[in-house]
């Protein structure tokens, strides 16, 4: 018998995600795939994983929420006092306790949050903006240009933070506005040297040059080829930038420099209930504090699972 | 090697215009040291090169790692500046073209890499990758999505598939997107870096035949980097033989296969293993003593007499010019000769 | 030159799977072959064959995640799910593995002989003399010039094809039973290849050491081993004598394999070449029946050959395949299937 001819032999179908292969040193170039599975959807499946990641997740989310729902969520009205009642441990009709105009706790912790959080995530979009068109000018054209601006770079990552900000508000304002673009000035360096290290790397591809073999000129390449693989990277940075920059809000509150009165933020009631350390009226201290323990953990944890989800090499959990 | 059977013209040249048209081209990096990376030499990783490449031929340029070939590659393609030398394609100079001219004539002449993972922009669908070049050059607001689906077809791709993403594809398949993607701007010259050297075996056969069919049917120029002298015999019309960044031999493929003049051919070509155990068991390999020297020093007179059996005192003093042995087959050697195990 | 008697290392039905989103992915699939004293056994397949995990598999280098089935002995007494500290002694002693890129593998701030010398003491109390001797007999072994001064060099001192072999001396200390050597040529130049293979030819001839040779390269096979497996798919589909694989193939993916590959020796065929169609399966969803049933001309459809699996069948001395259209094969040489337009 001979072999036939002529005769179309199908194709099996399209291999599936060669990364959830074992590594590459023993062998392998083919695996089984049921779906088409696009980067975002590997992704997607990826963090799945990550349980700490996903209740993180959904912690931040229920948090914005609330806070910024806080019309609707909180207990009492933004204003409302009562002096009448002082300043008393949480109880059932303030689970959080009062303060000493007889605010609610919760309501007060509610609004703060609308400025810490709104602070902390604009503070992330803008240092990370920033940080990606100056990491990707720089790493992409290189050179004399890639010299200048890692040079301002450092310049700012030389600057004493705390000082400079604190001089920054005192001159230009101290409402959140203001601390918001100050502290961004003070966060996109880090952006920016992740992405030009990433971008580095990317620049050697060969599907770079691919491009530019097309005549594909800087540009294109960096907008369609170059930053879309960079997408790890910035993503867990900019998570990160969250959490770092509620910190700092907090901290430049806490020393007085941040939101004025009557803005509150929780860095602002924990400067606010300073002197009740020790006192029967400590959680005053505690549950902003807590707030801002709990978002930071799950910023972070979220930055951790953002991070492995990203990354094709790490084995799963 | 039993002796030569008369081997029929692989592919008769349609014309005589040259493609593709090389000469003395040079690549000299600095070597760049101290605190104050002053120059302190140059490494020449391409010290003269000359070929010329008939339209619808293709060149296999075959050499070590190390040899210059790649680095030719990318010199053509302009993809790296020259330090000097031509390079002419269809009578244009490439090296000299004003960026517009040279946007167009790069839509002239394409690459095809070696490895098709790196190749492939992983946060694009396959699709998306065929159809970059003519967005670059916007073409593809006609009729692009057909187009790339006549491509998928054509380099043998499901057109279904244009959705997916290249991690999802097979290394042949990915290889195949490559040359699609090669294709788009339906270019006269093709650069093909190490087509096949990353595939397994049994799959090289296919991208070859797809590329040899690609050739005769639109007539395509191919410049052919090459380590596997076995696989591109296939593809080869001429083939030239870099050494250290110079050709030590060039001519047409039958004769450089058949009676291989330059010691250094001869020992590439005795170095291949041949899947027959009895010719196999009774090859002499030839063993080339010492290592590639290092491209910053390289030896004076003749680059490969360091490692050469037949040098002698004049491959010291004088770099041999690649003369005619006969008319198209050209040898850099004072002791050309035929194979000694053979 | 393969000795009788029982068996060095036996493996029989190995089966190695790793878990994956999409179900386990079998890289190993039943697995059955024996290594005798004194041989040398060559283990060929592409990317996904197992041929790899099979290795990595003997010596217990998998991770902790594959999971392992089945039975490897060696003289004897089972290897898997032996704990570490029982698989130390084997390794290196009785064992020795060399990898693909053994080059990263030399300390550059130890002298040569030095590293030997400690691969030795790791399994051996010897006084200094007596391993300083060995040491030398080994540099001499694998080829290395002038040894007893080279010994005191230091790996930059040695040229690239030395270092290979110093790595096989290195191997070879402690005078293991079995040498495993996994593409031991890939990525290699092809003259950088034929210093490995001198090396190995060396070993053959002049030691007892058996090896396994892991590779792709048929033409390494043909000129080293005395046996050969095929393997697809996780299993292995022919096993025969050298020569008799060569020749007369008896499983279509050997008969296609060795017809599409090209031959130096010999002017290229004028149209395509003969290529295997489709390519390697999925391992996790592994064709039904004979898993290389969806690419082969000689396939019986449907029954058996997409519904069950093929067993061995014993076609000659020391010949198996498993297929179910062995006796469809018989007289087909690789040459009549090239010569056949794909």
């Amino acid at each position: 018998m001979r072999p036939r001819d002529g005769t179309p032999i199908p194709e099996p179908e399209p291999i599936g995600p060669s990364h959830l292969l074992p590594p590459a040193d023993v062998g392998f170039a083919t695996a089984g795939g049921v779906t088409s599975r696009s980067p975002w959807e590997l992704f997607r499946r990826r963090f799945r994983r990550h349980r700490l990641a996903l209740v993180s997740l959904g912690v931040l989310i229920g948090l914005c929420i609330v806070c910024f729902g806080a019309p609707f969520f909180a207990p009492y009205a933004r204003d409302h006092q009562d002096l009448t009642l002082g300043a008393v441990g949480p109880s059932w009709h303030h689970w959080f306790g009062t303060d000493e105009l007889g605010r609610d706790e919760l309501t007060r912790l509610l609004y703060a949050g609308q400025i810490s959080l709104e602070i902390g995530l604009a503070v992330a979009a803008l240092s990370t903006l920033v940080g990606v068109v100056i990491g990707a000018i720089a790493g992409f054209v290189g050179k004399a240009t890639d010299q200048m601006l890692m040079r301002v770079t450092d310049l700012f990552l030389v600057l004493p933070a705390l000082a400079v900000l604190a001089l920054a508000l005192e001159k230009f304002g101290h409402d959140s506005f203001t601390i918001i673009w100050v502290l961004a000035a003070l966060f996109w360096m880090y952006v920016a040297r992740v992405v030009r290290a990433q971008v580095l790397v990317i620049r050697e591809q060969e599907f770079v040059e691919a491009a530019r073999a097309s005549g594909a000129t800087g540009p294109w390449i960096v907008v369609r080829h170059v930053l879309p693989n960079c997408v790890g990277p910035i993503v867990v940075n900019a998570t990160l930038a969250v959490a770092a920059a509620i910190v700092a809000e907090s901290s430049l509150s806490f020393l007085g420099f941040g939101v004025q009165l009557p803005a509150t933020s929780w860095g602002r009631m924990i400067s606010d209930a300073e002197g009740y350390v020790g006192t029967s009226h400590a959680y005053l201290l505690y549950f902003p504090g807590l707030a801002i323990l709990l978002t930071v953990l799950a910023v972070n944890f979220l930055g951790d699972g953002l991070r492995d989800a990203f990354d094709p090499t790490s084995e799963p959990a | 090697m039993s002796s030569p059977s008369v081997a029929p013209d692989a592919k008769p040249a349609r014309s005589d215009s040259a493609m593709l048209e090389v000469q003395d081209l040079v690549k000299d990096f600095p070597i760049r040291s101290g605190l104050r990376r002053g120059t302190r030499g140059r490494v020449s990783a391409v010290a003269g090169v000359s070929f010329t490449v008939p339209r619808g031929q293709t060149f296999a340029l075959v050499g070590e790692s190390g040899c210059g070939k790649s680095t030719t590659a990318r010199l053509v393609l302009r993809l790296v500046p020259a330090t000097s030398g031509t390079v002419h394609v269809d009578g244009v100079d490439v090296l000299r073209a004003a960026p517009a001219d040279l946007r167009r004539l790069r839509s002239r002449m394409q690459i095809v890499y070696q490895d098709p993972y790196a190749s492939l922009n992983p946060r694009l669908s396959a699709g998306a990758i065929v159809a970059d070049p003519l967005r670059v050059h916007g073409r593809f607001k006609a009729d692009g999505p057909a187009r790339v689906r006549a491509l998928f077809e054509r380099v043998g791709l499901d057109p279904v598939d244009v959705h997916r993403y290249p991690h999802e594809f097979s290394g042949g398949q990915r290889q195949r997107i490559g040359i699609a993607r090669a294709l788009a701007l339906e270019p006269d010259l093709l650069v093909l870096d190490e087509p096949v050297s990353a595939l397994d075996v049994s799959i090289q056969a296919g991208v070859l035949n797809l590329l040899d069919e690609l050739q005769r049917t639109r007539n395509l120029t191919y410049l052919l980097i090459a380590h596997d002298l076995a696989a591109v015999r296939q593809l080869a019309d001429l083939v030239g033989v870099m050494y250290l960044g110079k050709l030590v031999e060039r001519g047409p493929a039958d004769r450089l296969y058949n009676e291989p003049q330059h010691p250094y051919t001869q020992a590439l070509l005795s170095a291949v293993p041949v899947p027959d155990p009895p010719v196999e068991r009774r090859r002499r390999r030839i063993l080339l003593e010492g290592d590639l020297p290092s491209p910053t020093a390289p030896p004076s007179g003749c680059r490969f007499r360091t490692r050469c059996w037949r040098a002698q005192p004049i491959c010291a003093e004088r770099e041999p010019p690649l003369e005619s042995h006969t008319r198209e087959h050209r040898v850099a050697c004072f002791f050309p000769g035929p194979d000694p195990a053979r | 030159m393969s000795g009788g008697g029982a068996p060095l290392l036996t493996i029989e039905d190995l089966h190695v799977d790793f878990p994956t989103d999409d179900g386990p992915l079998h890289a190993v699939d039943g697995l059955s072959v024996d290594i005798h004293d004194n041989e040398v056994l060559g283990i060929v397949g592409e990317s996904g064959s197992g041929k790899t995990v099979a290795a990595l598999a003997i010596l217990g280098l998998l991770p902790k995640r594959a999971r392992i089935q089945g039975s490897v002995r060696w003289r004897g007494t089972e290897l898997l799910g032996r704990p570490e500290r029982d698989l130390e002694p084997l390794r290196g002693e009785e064992i020795a593995i060399v990898f693909q890129d053994a080059l990263a593998a030399l300390n550059p701030v130890m002298t040569v002989g030095r590293q030997i010398a400690e691969a030795i003491q790791v399994h051996h109390r010897i006084e200094t003399a007596e391993r300083a001797r060995r040491v030398v007999a080994l540099l001499d072994l694998v080829g290395i010039p002038d040894p007893t001064t080279r010994a005191d060099q230091y790996p930059h001192e040695f040229s690239g094809g030395m270092r290979q072999r110093a790595m096989l001396a290195m191997a070879l200390a402690n005078d293991p039973a079995l040498l495993i050597a996994d593409e031991p040529t890939t990525a290699l130049d092809v003259t950088l290849q034929a210093q490995v293979l001198d090396v190995l030819e060396r070993i053959r001839d002049r030691t007892g050491t058996s090896i396994l040779l892991i590779t792709h390269d048929l033409g390494v096979v043909a000129g080293l081993a005395e046996r050969v497996l095929v393997l697809y798919a996780g299993r292995a589909v022919e096993e025969a004598p050298v020569d008799e694989l060569f020749a007369a193939p008896r499983h279509p993916y050997t008969l296609g394999l060795l017809a599409s590959l090209p031959r130096l020796d010999r002017p290229p065929r004028q149209g395509p070449r003969f290529r295997i169609p489709g390519q390697p399966p999925s391992l996790v969803r592994r064709p039904a029946g004979c898993a290389f049933h969806p690419r082969c001309a000689f396939a019986a459809l449907p029954t058996p050959c997409a519904t069950e699996r093929p067993d061995d069948v014993d076609v000659g001395p020391n010949h198996r395949a498993a297929c179910h259209r062995v006796d469809a094969l018989a007289g087909i040489t690789p040459d009549d299937l090239a010569a056949e337009r794909p």
